[in-house]
């Protein structure tokens, strides 16, 4: 679909291109607002997939957004992420940047198997569907935090639709320990997205009433840094339903009652405490989005074979992104310090990895491959050519 | 239509496991849920030498009403 020059972060500029297109005049995805620095204009990004399972109690971006440092490290390394709202979203607080492109989970595995494609948008109209079973206050502190981003940021919001019934969500987990949910009635949110898509609007942020287990071990575990997202998982079967269904960006927030005053919260956990919403994040995500296209269509800016590198927890690379990806070809970076309650590893999967102790290792390691360099020749021992495999994957990172 | 969970044990044969899990998946799927259901999210979550790889998946059984 698309290679090199036009996803290109600045090339379009310095070879005289229109701002925003390609040489051959199709959109570029890669295209930022960080352009045109020295290093843009000399190397081509390297659009790199981050997957921080969502639910799994992972030690980096399993709490309120704390993968979104780690995301922009990495951004900055390749000059293109694709990431999903997990890592990105903490709660009133968020990070825009045109590198980072923000795409929901389910669509994010459909990317990574090539069966969608990205496309710029300059921003776009989200609409907001509330849950029937918001308390009156509860719904308008969210319709206050839609107005603030309406106000301050100057988001394009609206119309707002409140479900007829509550959707009920019910939290679980799983074997594993990840979390996972389910709604009591799944046909009542399709139903509110399909009106809101009919509305016009383009994206859609849901919030969705959860329970509150304030008094629980659990939610305790999680305020002091050490257990797994209940939401999480409920969090994702929401937004996967609507995105499957109606094909636009959508991403989720909870509505909870306040929880008291804890001063043992961890740091990961605060962006969660510091307001009665969790939507502006989710709003401004969804509000530069990309659009989710054919492979095949025109606007398709960028494809799973564009990717150059994957990077995940080391501990979780048995979700459909990673081994689509790997199974492409594309370098796998395994994150070792992102400890989380799976052990599915390279090894147990049979998946060739470049081992990263940290995500500033990981974006060492993208800023190699972006660069053409073998990783394995900027580690020791250095192996004989011959002599035994470092085990690393092919020097070519464009394959 | 309804949400429900699947978790099963899959011993993959040599080679790529996205050509192999995806069918099995289905095929658990609907077996546990009836012909309607499809799969909405899943991950492995475990891998044991004897048992082979755990999957944990949503599956979404139904159709909405009115389609």
């Amino acid at each position: 679909m698309l290679l090199g020059l036009f996803v290109w972060l600045g090339f379009g500029l310095w070879l005289g291109g229109l701002p925003g297109l390609s040489q051959d005049g199709r959109p570029k995805l890669c295209f930022g607002s960080h352009a045109p620095n020295l290093l843009a204009m000399l190397t081509p990004p390297l659009p790199t997939l981050l997957v921080i399972p969502t639910g799994v109690g992972c030690a980096v971006g399993g709490y309120a957004g704390d993968g979104l440092p780690a995301a922009r490290l990495l951004a900055a390394a390749s000059g293109c992420l694709v990431t999903h709202p997990n890592v990105l979203n903490g709660a009133a607080l968020y990070w825009s940047d045109r590198r980072i492109h923000y795409v929901e989970g389910w669509a994010l595995d459909r990317f990574a198997c090539g069966e969608l494609a990205l496309a710029p948008v300059a921003g776009r109209r989200v609409g907001l569907l509330l849950d029937g079973g918001i308390e009156p206050e509860l719904r308008a502190r969210q319709l206050q935090a839609a107005e603030a981003c309406r106000a301050t940021l100057g988001l394009a919001i609206g119309p707002v639709l409140v479900t007829d019934v509550p959707l009920g969500v019910g939290l679980s987990l799983g074997p594993s320990g990840s979390s996972w949910g389910t709604l009591e009635r799944p046909d009542v949110l399709l139903r509110a997205g399909e009106k809101l898509v009919a509305a016009g609007v383009t994206a859609i942020a849901v919030v969705a009433r959860f329970p509150d287990d304030a008094g629980s071990d659990a939610l305790a575990a999680y305020r002091h840094g050490a257990g797994v997202d209940a939401l999480a998982g409920a969090e994702a079967v929401i937004s996967h339903l609507l995105v499957q269904h109606l094909g636009i960006p959508c991403a989720h927030a909870p509505a909870l009652a306040p929880l008291p005053f804890d001063p043992l919260l961890d740091p990961r956990a605060a962006a969660e405490e510091l307001g009665h919403t969790f939507l502006p994040c989710v709003l401004v995500g969804l509000s530069r989005a990309p659009d989710l296209v054919d492979p095949q269509d025109r606007r398709a800016a960028l494809g799973a074979e564009d990717l150059g590198a994957v990077v995940a927890p080391a501990g979780a690379l048995g979700g459909e992104a990673v081994l689509a990806s790997v199974e492409r070809g594309v370098p796998l970076i395994a994150v070792s310090g992102n400890p989380c309650v799976l052990k599915v590893d390279g090894a147990a999967l049979g998946l060739p990895v470049l081992p990263a102790s940290t995500y500033g290792e990981a974006a060492g390691l993208v800023l190699a491959l972006r660069e053409g360099l073998d990783p394995g020749a900027i580690v020791r021992p250095l192996g004989m050519l011959g002599a035994e495999s470092s085990g690393l994957p092919s020097p070519d990172p464009r394959k | 239509m309804k949400l429900e969970p699947l978790a099963v044990w899959f011993q993959p044969a040599a080679g790529a496991l996205l050509p192999q899990l995806r069918p099995f998946l289905l095929a658990a799927g609907q077996a546990q849920a009836g012909a309607s259901a499809r799969l909405l999210r899943w991950a492995i979550t475990a891998a044991e030498p004897a048992r082979g790889l755990r999957i944990e998946a949503v599956l979404v059984v139904g159709e909405l009403e009115g389609d």
